[in-house]
């Protein structure tokens, strides 16, 4: 390859491509081309430059944007870290607030308990048996009368019947 | 001052319970997801220009790597392989949302101009800075009118740095097709960037 002959399309990309410590022997080749054609390094250098701009203005746009965000912080705790610190704080205040009264109200809560039991368990319990024997004693009545309730009025009929008559005659 | 990520906090205690197992980079994810997040950051941000987009699939990145880590066998550069993982992402992202993608584009996409306006001027030249700043948005321009795989391709190289290999490892394709589609975006570029340049003169 002389000066005249100019790199080609893929020579040139080749190039455009390659990293600066590239130092194979095709690339150097094409270099040495580049030193001795300045058309081919004025044409390279036309792409080149933009595209060392390119990226150097897309990582300062990313950076710039980067630092902007949310997840960029510093290295205090978590904020789901500091939320715990602070939910565990107001409730070990409340606990330190609500302890003495607690401690306070327990043993007369404990006695109203033991009154409310003693007073509503015998009585409800001594109700419940006295109308059970009260039924009790109803059905024992009404099986061991030798004449069922209903037909009472009729057992003695002449005498029930006299007595009235006896009484009405008197009035 | 050092920073932390929500993602590396989110797994911090998950990493120790990891630590009986076998070492692999995950075991301090926390310095993994330092490391390679503005790199995953700018990659998915160039390819996409939202900035908030590109924030959820870098999230995204970080949390599939972890819950695939098994998968990691070291075959690859870790970074080479977050970089499959969110371009499989941000493929999965234009496909699926490809309309609402570009309705968004259109509405709250980053211009050319302002990203060429973050170009850093060693030179103080305001002329020269002018004529950088133009240039770089000229280069947007034709970088927005390559194929989507063409322009993955071409951050790759030349935003990221990656190597060929690299890139192909990333891509799941072949070293001769990385470079075709290297040599096609280049020359198409090249093209738009000439017609624009002359345009613009």
């Amino acid at each position: 390859m002389n000066s005249i002959d100019h790199l080609t399309e893929e020579q040139f990309y080749d190039l455009v491509i390659s990293n600066p410590t590239d130092s194979s022997v095709e690339v150097q080749h094409l270099r040495d081309h580049l030193l001795r054609c300045p058309e081919c390094a004025a044409e390279l250098a036309f792409l080149r430059q933009p595209l060392a701009d390119f990226r150097s203005s897309v990582t300062a746009w990313a950076d710039h944007h980067s630092n902007n965000r949310s997840w960029t912080r510093t290295s205090h705790p978590s904020s789901f870290a500091m939320l715990s610190a602070w939910l565990l704080a107001a409730a070990a205040l409340i606990l330190v607030i609500a302890l003495p009264f607690a401690a306070h109200r327990k043993p007369a809560t404990i006695a109203y308990r033991h009154a409310t039991y003693s007073d509503t368990k015998p009585s409800a319990a001594s109700s419940a048996t006295i109308g059970d024997e009260a039924l009790l004693e109803e059905v024992n009545q009404t099986v061991s009368s030798s004449i069922p309730t209903p037909m009472q009025p009729l057992a003695d009929p002449t005498g029930a019947a006299g007595n009235k008559i006896d009484s009405n005659s008197r009035n | 001052m050092s920073t932390r990520t929500p993602t590396a906090d989110l797994f911090t205690q998950t990493s120790e319970a990891a630590a009986g197992a076998l070492p692999t980079p995950f075991d301090d994810l926390g310095a993994v997801v330092e490391a390679h997040r503005l790199r995953v950051y700018r990659f998915l941000l160039a390819s996409l220009r939202d900035a908030d987009v590109a924030e959820t699939l870098t999230q995204e990145t970080f949390l599939r790597a972890w819950n695939s880590r098994s998968s990691f066998r070291g075959e690859c550069s870790l970074a080479t392989w977050l970089t499959r993982i969110a371009l499989n992402l941000l493929r999965d992202h234009t496909r699926t949302n490809r309309f609402r993608f570009w309705r968004r584009v259109s509405a709250q996409a980053v211009d050319a101009t302002e990203i060429a306006s973050f170009l850093p001027h060693r030179d103080s030249a305001l002329d020269t800075r002018l004529i950088a700043t133009e240039q770089v948005g000229l280069l947007w321009q034709a970088v927005d009118t390559l194929s989507e795989r063409q322009r993955t391709i071409f951050l790759l190289r030349f935003v990221e740095e990656m190597e060929l290999s690299e890139i192909g490892a990333a891509t799941g394709l072949p070293l001769s097709t990385v470079k075709s589609h290297l040599y096609r975006a280049l020359a198409h570029i090249r093209e738009r960037y000439s017609k624009l340049s002359r345009k613009a003169v």
